[in-house]
């Protein structure tokens, strides 16, 4: 970028920050790869094109941060968070918070941090510095006890049978309820006495969801659950989300699979070289932008 | 939640240990069998029994510790750290779970002993059965001269079983940090660490407890408790703050 259009894209910047709520600091700024540049050269001239008379169109950039309506306390919550591993930096000064209640999108493409935060509000990792809520407390075995966790792995014991693994899910958890996880399977065809290592990957991400979705947690975390599986096997998975999500419950949804699941989303979180790129209800980024989010997720994430 | 983590622990344990039991314990009374009957295919049956009821004692520790790392460090890693429960609390159960399964073992082992003594011919069984009756007297001798030694015997004993154990948990903790080859990282350092504890037991404990052993005998049993309890303190709280702080979980 040379000088001239760094200067012309300042100064619509400068213009537009008056119109918005007052923005954190860009992922520019926080930039710690300086990968971010390529993001905002693209974005820079579409704003510099648009005329006075034309309806205004928003960037990713500008819902940076557009905060979620409040309705009570955070289910999620992460305030500077930052991640390093050696010397490669995972997150940082990742900023958000979910409120109770709706199905919020972790989007980013491979190697975002996805995982990392996952894993962060999971209590698996620690934060290098910063900080990540879960239902107000730092999380930690009893945070576990209020969230179903799906991994991004063949996380089940392959020597188990379905039943074993159920009851295995019924001893530890609660609010785990075996009736309905039984019932979902029985109408997926899987058997109780079946083997887990003889499932197919399909049916063993399918039984890794029921397992999940029959808690009724306050905050169910699902670490990439259409990654890796036919179309038909992804509407089936969304339809079990969607029909066992407790009314007050949020669901931590991460994926980079946009297209499939943005219509069951209600906010998005673009996760950027460990930052937050864009953090807005989804209704919002439709409304102010235009554009569906798979085509801002392209436009944000265009290599 | 220790109790049912034990629990599932042990199911999977048992998966291979009951099947090895059945055939030590098949082999054993085949043997017996074939003693009375007056076969020669005794011996055979005897020698089955035998590496059985060895395998079986391997196989409870070596597959405690694969159990160990397998349910931590791989994808099962996953679930078993999403399951409301403390690292104190799930390392207590892996070694509890492990230990009971060493101790099943072993009861098998004599159990199988006992089926094959039974078989000996009068004259064989009475000598080995006057062996176990001096030992026994040996030892209720030593005892009546100095009661103390047995507390402390049995306490050095009790203090040993999970050493070993905690051992190779921590060995698989630190290789688990490696992104790399973890089982093989794993290996090196159980292989580094087994050299380092036997020249320090040879060069450093030893001397020290030979002097201290000609004071009194007392003292002597005490440091080897205090080393070994020490030993099992920093492996434990060692391997807690790897678990807590330094998981990493791959796949």
């Amino acid at each position: 970028m040379n000088k001239k259009e760094a200067s012309a894209e300042e100064a619509v910047r400068t213009e537009e920050s008056a119109e918005l709520p007052a923005a954190e600091p860009t992922a520019t700024e926080n930039e710690p790869n300086g990968k971010a540049d390529a993001v905002q050269e693209e974005v820079a001239p579409a704003q510099t094109e648009k005329s006075e008379a034309a309806p205004k169109r928003y960037s990713a950039d500008d819902l940076f941060d557009c905060a979620m309506p409040i309705n009570g306390e955070n289910i999620l919550e992460c305030r500077g968070l930052c991640k390093m591993y050696s010397n490669f930096t995972a997150l940082y000064q990742v900023d958000f918070s979910i409120p109770k209640g709706g199905i919020v999108g972790l989007l980013g493409p491979n190697g975002s941090g996805k995982t990392t935060l996952i894993k962060l509000a999971m209590g698996m990792l620690h934060p290098t510095s910063g900080e990540i809520l879960v239902d107000g407390k730092t999380p930690n075995y009893k945070t576990r006890a209020v969230t179903a966790y799906l991994p991004d792995a063949n996380y089940l014991c392959d020597w188990m049978r379905v039943e074993q693994q159920i009851a295995y899910y019924a001893d530890f958890f609660p609010d785990f309820r075996k009736d309905k996880a039984q019932e979902m399977l029985a109408r997926l065809g899987i058997g109780l006495k079946q083997k887990i290592k003889a499932l197919s990957k399909g049916n063993k991400e399918k039984l890794g969801l029921i397992l999940t979705m029959s808690r009724t947690a306050k905050l169910y975390i699902l670490d990439e659950p259409i990654a890796g599986v036919d179309p038909a096997a992804r509407d089936y998975i969304l339809s079990t989300i969607m029909a066992n999500k407790p009314e007050d419950a949020t669901i931590f949804l991460c994926t980079h699979l946009i297209a499939d699941i943005e219509p069951v989303l209600t906010h998005a979180i673009f996760l950027r070289n460990g930052q937050v790129a864009l953090n807005s209800p989804v209704a919002e980024v439709r409304e102010k932008t235009g554009k569906s989010l798979d085509e801002l997720f392209r436009e944000v994430f265009k290599w | 939640m220790v109790g049912k983590l034990i629990k599932h622990d042990l199911i999977a344990l048992f998966r291979l240990l009951l099947f090895i039991s059945c055939f030590a314990l098949g082999f054993a009374i085949l043997a017996r069998i074939f003693m009375t009957t007056g076969s020669s295919f005794w011996l055979f049956m005897f020698i089955m029994s035998l590496w059985a009821s060895i395998a079986l004692m391997f196989v409870a520790s070596v597959g405690s510790i694969v159990r160990f790392y397998k349910s931590l460090f791989t994808g099962q890693g996953y679930m078993t750290f999403s399951l409301p429960v403390s690292v104190t609390k799930l390392l207590i159960a892996k070694l509890l779970s492990a230990i009971i399964a060493t101790l099943v073992g072993v009861a098998v082992f004599i159990v199988c002993m006992l089926i094959l003594m039974s078989g000996l011919p009068a004259e064989q069984l009475q000598s080995f059965l006057d062996g176990v009756k001096t030992l026994f007297q040996n030892v209720g001798v030593m005892l009546s001269y100095d009661p103390l030694i047995s507390i402390e015997t049995i306490l050095l004993i009790i203090i040993s079983i999970p050493m070993g154990l905690l051992q190779y948990y921590l060995c698989l903790s630190i290789g688990q940090l490696f992104s790399k080859h973890r089982v093989g990282w794993s290996y090196a350092i159980i292989i580094l660490s087994n050299i380092v504890l036997n020249i320090l037991f040879a060069y450093c404990l030893m001397p020290i407890v030979d002097t201290f052993a000609e004071i009194n005998p007392h003292l002597a049993l005490w440091t080897v408790i205090i080393v070994f309890a020490g030993l099992d303190v920093g492996y434990f709280f060692l391997i807690r703050y790897l678990l807590s702080h330094k998981l990493n979980l791959l796949v």
